[in-house]
């Protein structure tokens, strides 16, 4: 797997660290893959399952979104939904512009799946969305993780720190955007499913506390724009990637559906060629050099961080 | 786990080098070898004094001593060592004991094999006139057809020796001294006792007779290159042990020195369908004891035709029996533990453990096991019973790893005896005689004397007619007259 | 809208990846979970390996045999002159990876063969916030600590178990591999340590005994202090192999380590166990003994008899390791110890281990053959 840093800009001029990865030869009609993970992990926190699609023949394109931890601009400390769906745009349009084709599929972890709905509702060209874990009730998932439901409160109920998974946040931008655009509401997951016509799976784990399997099935249900499939794991957990032999059983799942070209509920997991022990391992070590050598580059260049 | 664990210091034992039939003592420099957990031998170091000292010594001293003088010292060494009140016999048996873990019993039977070996004087006699052709033949010329011929001790012979088979030892230096060689005895770190007891019996009773002053034991670790140069500079060299033991030894034995192998060797018995199982038995039961499986004519398999269970029956109650009559040898924690890894090993493998008795253990191979190389033995006493339906089916066993193949009944050996001779065994002997050499029998596939020895012809002169000629030979006018297709009949 | 389901993950799995810190739970619940793990795969290869299965078949045990935590000791276990010898596999042999060696350099080598699975489990168990390191590594994270490893890159490191392992430890911090080819080289890494406690808030050194020991007289002969302070970690494992003669017992080891790079706290050094094949790391806690996790059992057999030994009394060292998928780990080591079940000194509840010497191996030297050197014809 040979992977390249680029560059994306939001419509607001800000700097998003794309890295593409791509097989040494690859067809006319790989599959172009956009992939997102999820609130608080890194593009290279993904790269098992970048380098799964690409031995596949797929080429992938990741990001981190800008105000959040990673290589692009800002700071998670400014989080907001908005923030990521914009970053996913810029991803989606520089592989466009780069690979010359018009169809992208998304892979999304987590809350970004959120936004990978938000924007296929308005892009005719996703081809389908694949989530690992992904969130359809973002405002009842926050409430979950930060143990409070701090998006009902008034404004100046909220602190002026909210620790979230390890990273401080400032509620505010977080609250402020889900006020004006609804976008962590579970309404607007429905409005957005029903408005995708490809199709949508997502790989959710049984004892997941801030995804809920049945959640998920009566968004589908409500939402079914298209063809519409719930993976159930019966694993415990939303940190999926934690598990490496799960992540062995999932990504063969997700990598059949995610490069598929027919209907998802009948991708054929066993055509998908794994990657070895210590291709990934090689990959995990190999990118984590990447991501701190351009992160040294950044600060000596000076960022143009907000 | 036993006391040893609890940090209860092993007993000491100091013991000197004997160079040239002198005691060695070094006041500086030690070697320690640690004996498993039985005890500590405290040994001189192989210092570069040694070595010179050695090196000095005379390599012809035995070379004009009539055989007859040699023989009788080692009788009266050999007289000594069978008598029970004698002293040196007394301290090497509690050195047996103490060092290599022997029962006494187990002990007083070597202390009593020294004492046969070394007043076997009419054997030595013939086996010089066996392997040697002659016994006069270190003495005198000998006529030997058209020439007479003198045999020369090669001079320095090192022996490389092993641990855990003491007459091994016994056996080593007596050849050297009858082909009149003087001898380093390098011990193995498991045995310096029995070289030692040797060479000290000697010097006790004549410490300036030549055949003691031709004796040297020391002791040095693989790697110590003043004894790899003490080898290399060696006119001959036994070497005795495990394959590695003997490679060594070979890479530094010099070019035109002679190099006599007794590498690592098993031994088996074939117990024919019409065997007595008691007597049978009861032969496997004194081969696989004696020794606890060490020796390389130690019988580790059994093959059993026909009717198997009388014959399990039996060899329990034999295995059970020679516990008693040569008791096993103490092992440490770390021997025990790595002969029930062993004895596992032969489980998964695919043995069946059919019975233990204290030490000894038996083990049923049936024909899908897969007890193939690189199998470990586990020795100490364990016998592996394979059953066959004919005994043809034993020998895509043996190859030339097998030293001695004993057989009961006597009768059915006529029948495989080429067979095995063809797979390169050495020996062939009746179930229960494996330790005894017999008068004319051949070790390892060599008569070993004559690797100690150099051959001198004096060979006949022209007037004497060569056989098949008529006439003297004269060289010149046979090729002037080109008539040596004429001459020769 | 379709509904599938992907295959369950094992009991296994949630432990050794999971969040669950064992060590909060009693002996008990400790022990019933091992019995759980270590049944399920004694079940696993007698049904995978045909082997094992006659093995047991021979031995009388069946897993119907393994009711309850005392009847742990039953599971037939292997000498691991096995693994010198043949092959043991538990998968098809297209699921191996790699074949492992233990380092050294005479004698036959175990090999192990071990599939994504049992390599996945291992890696799993080297984060940080596993409770196998008790709270040693607590803090410690890729982008605040550095590892100077005195061995090999795994890259480098071939076949060979033990120089692999360590360089595993590179998936929870960046490392610096510093045997290359067979030399150590000692400057480059004191030099590394140096420039690395200025800049990062944890440095491991890794590697065996006697490698931290050159590193240390490296340390000492370079003149200029090393301020370990707080910050340098000291993480040994392996023994001392043929540098056996210059062996220190653990507490001289840790007053030279210590006061060679000014340590804060002799703490800060560990030695972890393993051996080629076992499939799992047992590390040591505050109080030198070496923790044992839920998946392994480990006890000890009397060296005559081969019996299990009651608990603490020193005998021949044994482990049944669930985590091994390809391979049956269940093994007559060939160590001495003495395993303790209770509260360690720590604190910690569970099983924990006390190496006392290695058993030696084999000290025959007779002239009998006991392992063949020739293979039939046919
Ligand atoms: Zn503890």
């Amino acid at each position: 797997m040979k992977t390249e840093r680029l560059d994306a800009w939001t419509s607001e001029g800000r700097r998003v660290a794309v890295w593409r990865s791509a097989p040494e030869d690859f067809a006319p009609d790989a599959p172009i893959v956009v992939m997102s993970p999820g609130f608080a992990r890194r593009m290279r926190d993904v790269g098992s399952i970048a380098l799964c699609l690409v031995g596949n023949g797929a080429i992938v394109y990741r990001f981190d979104s800008i105000d959040h931890i990673g290589l692009s601009d800002g700071d998670i400390r400014n989080f907001t939904l908005t923030g990521m769906r914009q970053s996913m745009i810029a991803a989606i349009e520089l592989a466009r512009a780069t690979e010359n084709r018009r169809g992208v599929r998304l892979v999304a972890m987590s809350l970004a799946n959120l936004a990978a709905y938000q924007v296929a509702a308005e892009d005719k060209d996703i081809e389908r969305i694949m989530a690992l874990s992904g969130v359809v009730d973002g405002h009842r998932t926050i409430t979950e993780v930060t143990g409070r439901d701090y998006l009902s409160m008034a404004r100046e109920e909220l602190p002026a720190i909210l620790p979230v998974m390890g990273h401080d946040v400032d509620p505010v931008p977080l609250w402020t955007d889900s006020r004006e655009t609804r976008c962590l509401s579970y309404e607007r997951t429905i409005r957005s499913l029903k408005a995708i016509s490809a199709p949508v799976a997502n790989c959710v784990a049984e004892g997941d506390p801030w995804v809920d399997v049945g959640e998920c099935t009566t968004a589908y249900t409500d939402g079914d724009g298209g063809e519409r499939l719930v993976i159930k794991l019966p694993y415990s957990g939303h940190d999926l990637g934690r598990n490496p032999v799960a992540v062995m059983t999932i990504l063969e799942r997700m990598a059949s559906l995610a490069i598929g070209n027919g209907p998802m509920h009948d991708a054929d997991p066993q055509a998908v060629l794994m990657p070895t022990f210590d291709a990934v391992l090689e990959a995990r070590i190999a990118e984590r050099q990447q991501d701190f050598s351009e992160q040294r580059a950044a600060k000596t260049e000076g960022s143009p961080a907000v | 786990m036993n006391q040893s664990e609890e940090g209860k210091p092993a007993p000491r034992l100091k013991l000197p080098f004997i160079v040239g039939g002198k005691r060695y003592v070094a006041p500086g420099e030690q070697q320690v070898l640690r004996t498993e957990d039985r005890c500590e031998v405290i040994l001189p170091a192989f210092t570069a004094d040694v070595k010179s000292k050695i090196d000095g010594l005379d390599r012809n001293l035995l070379r004009d001593v009539p055989i007859q003088d040699i023989i009788a010292f080692l009788n009266r060494v050999g007289r000594n060592w069978r008598s029970s009140e004698y002293s040196r016999r007394r301290l090497f048996i509690a050195q047996l004991q103490m060092v290599l873990g022997y029962s006494e019993e187990a002990a007083e039977h070597e202390a009593d094999w020294i004492g046969v070996l070394f007043t076997s004087h009419a054997r030595m006699l013939d086996l010089l006139d066996i392997e040697l052709g002659s016994r006069f033949i270190l003495d005198e010329w000998v006529r030997s057809d058209e020439a007479m011929v003198h045999a020369y001790p090669v001079g320095r012979v090192t022996h490389v020796l092993p641990g855990n088979v003491p007459s091994s030892t016994v056996i080593s230096l007596l050849r050297a001294l009858l082909t009149k060689n003087i001898s380093v005895l390098k011990v193995a770190s498991g045995d310096p006792v029995t070289a030692l007891s040797l060479a000290l019996s000697l010097i006790e009773l004549d410490a300036s007779h030549p055949v003691t002053r031709a004796v040297t034991v020391a002791y040095w670790p693989e790697d110590n290159e003043l004894g790899a140069e003490l080898i290399r500079s060696s006119d001959g060299v036994v070497a005795w042990g495990s394959a590695i033991a003997v490679q060594r030894a070979k890479e530094r034995c010099g070019a035109e020195a002679s190099f006599t192998p007794f590498g690592p060797k098993r031994s088996l018995a074939l117990v024919g369908r019409g065997a007595d199982p008691h007597k049978a038995a009861l032969g496997v039961a004194h081969d696989a004891s004696l020794y606890d499986q060490a020796a390389c004519f130690s019988v580790q398999e059994v093959f059993v035709e026909g009717d198997l269970e009388p014959f399990l029956t039996e060899l329990d109650a034999g295995l059970r029996r020679y516990e008693s009559l040569l008791p096993p040898r103490k092992l440490s924690t770390d021997e025990l533990a790595y002969l029930n890894g062993r004895r596992l090993d032969q489980e998964f493998a695919g043995g069946k453990l059919y019975a233990t008795a204290s030490r000894a253990a038996i083990f049923v191979a049936p024909a899908d096991a897969q007890l193939d190389p690189p199998l470990e033995a586990p020795l100490q006493r364990t016998v592996i019973v394979r059953p066959v339906k004919d005994l043809v089916e034993a020998l895509a066993h043996v190859d030339e790893g097998v030293q001695t193949v004993a057989v009961a009944p006597w009768d059915v050996i006529a029948e495989h005896r080429d067979e095995l001779a063809k797979r390169r065994v050495s020996r062939i002997v009746e179930l229960g005689l494996n330790n005894v050499f017999r008068i004319g029998g051949t070790h390892d596939g060599m008569r070993p004397l004559q690797r100690l020895v150099r051959y001198v012809s004096h060979e006949a002169p022209a007037r004497e007619f060569p056989k098949g000629m008529v006439l003297p030979l004269d060289q010149t006018k046979i090729l002037e007259n080109k008539s040596f297709q004429d001459v020769v009949f | 809208m379709f509904t599938q389901n992907l295959a369950p993950v094992s009991l296994i799995d949630s432990v050794v990846f999971g969040d669950h810190d064992w060590l909060e739970n009693s002996v008990e619940w400790q022990a019933d979970l091992r019995l759980e793990l270590v049944r399920e795969a004694f079940a696993h290869h007698l049904a995978s390996c045909p082997q094992y299965a006659s093995f047991a078949d021979r031995k009388g045990v069946t897993a119907e045999h393994i009711q309850t935590v005392d009847d742990l000791v039953r599971i037939p276990q292997l000498p691991t002159s096995v693994f010198k010898r043949q092959r043991v596999l538990s998968v098809p042999p297209d699921e191996i990876v790699m074949n492992f060696t233990s380092s050294g350099t005479s004698g036959t080598k175990s090999v192990i063969h071990r599939d994504g699975v049992t390599l996945h489990r291992l890696c799993g168990m080297m984060r940080s916030d596993s409770p196998l390191f008790g709270n040693y590594l607590d803090g410690m994270d890729e982008t605040n600590s550095t590892i100077i490893n005195l061995g090999p890159s795994r890259s480098d490191s071939g076949n060979v178990w033990f120089s692999y392992v360590m360089s595993l430890l590179e998936q929870m911090a960046p490392m610096q591999s510093y045997v290359v080819g067979s030399d150590l080289l000692l400057k480059e890494a004191v030099d590394d340590v140096r420039r690395s406690l200025v800049e990062m808030d944890k440095v491991f050194v890794v590697g065996p005994p006697f490698l931290v020991s050159d590193f240390c007289q490296e340390v000492i002969g370079a003149g200029a202090p090393l301020e370990g302070g707080d910050s340098l970690f000291v993480f040994t494992g392996g023994g001392w192999k043929n540098r056996e003669s210059e062996r220190m017992d653990r507490h001289e080891f840790n007053k030279v380590v210590g006061e060679a790079l000014s340590l804060a706290d002799p703490l800060q050094i560990r030695d972890v166990f393993n051996q080629v094949e076992l499939n799992t790391l047992l590390v040591e806690c505050e109080h030198h003994r070496k923790h044992v996790p839920p998946w392994v059992h480990a006890f000890t057999r009397d060296p005559v008899t081969f019996e299990p030994l009651p608990d603490g009394e020193a005998g021949v060292l044994c482990f049944s390791d669930a985590t091994a998928k390809s391979y049956p780990c269940f093994l007559v080591g060939d160590d001495v110890a003495r395993v303790l079940s209770g509260v360690c000194d720590c604190g910690r509840p569970g099983v924990t281990m006390e190496l006392v010497r290695r058993l030696r191996g084999s000290s025959h030297a007779g002239c009998a053959e006991t392992i063949r050197s020739t293979v039939q014809a046919d």
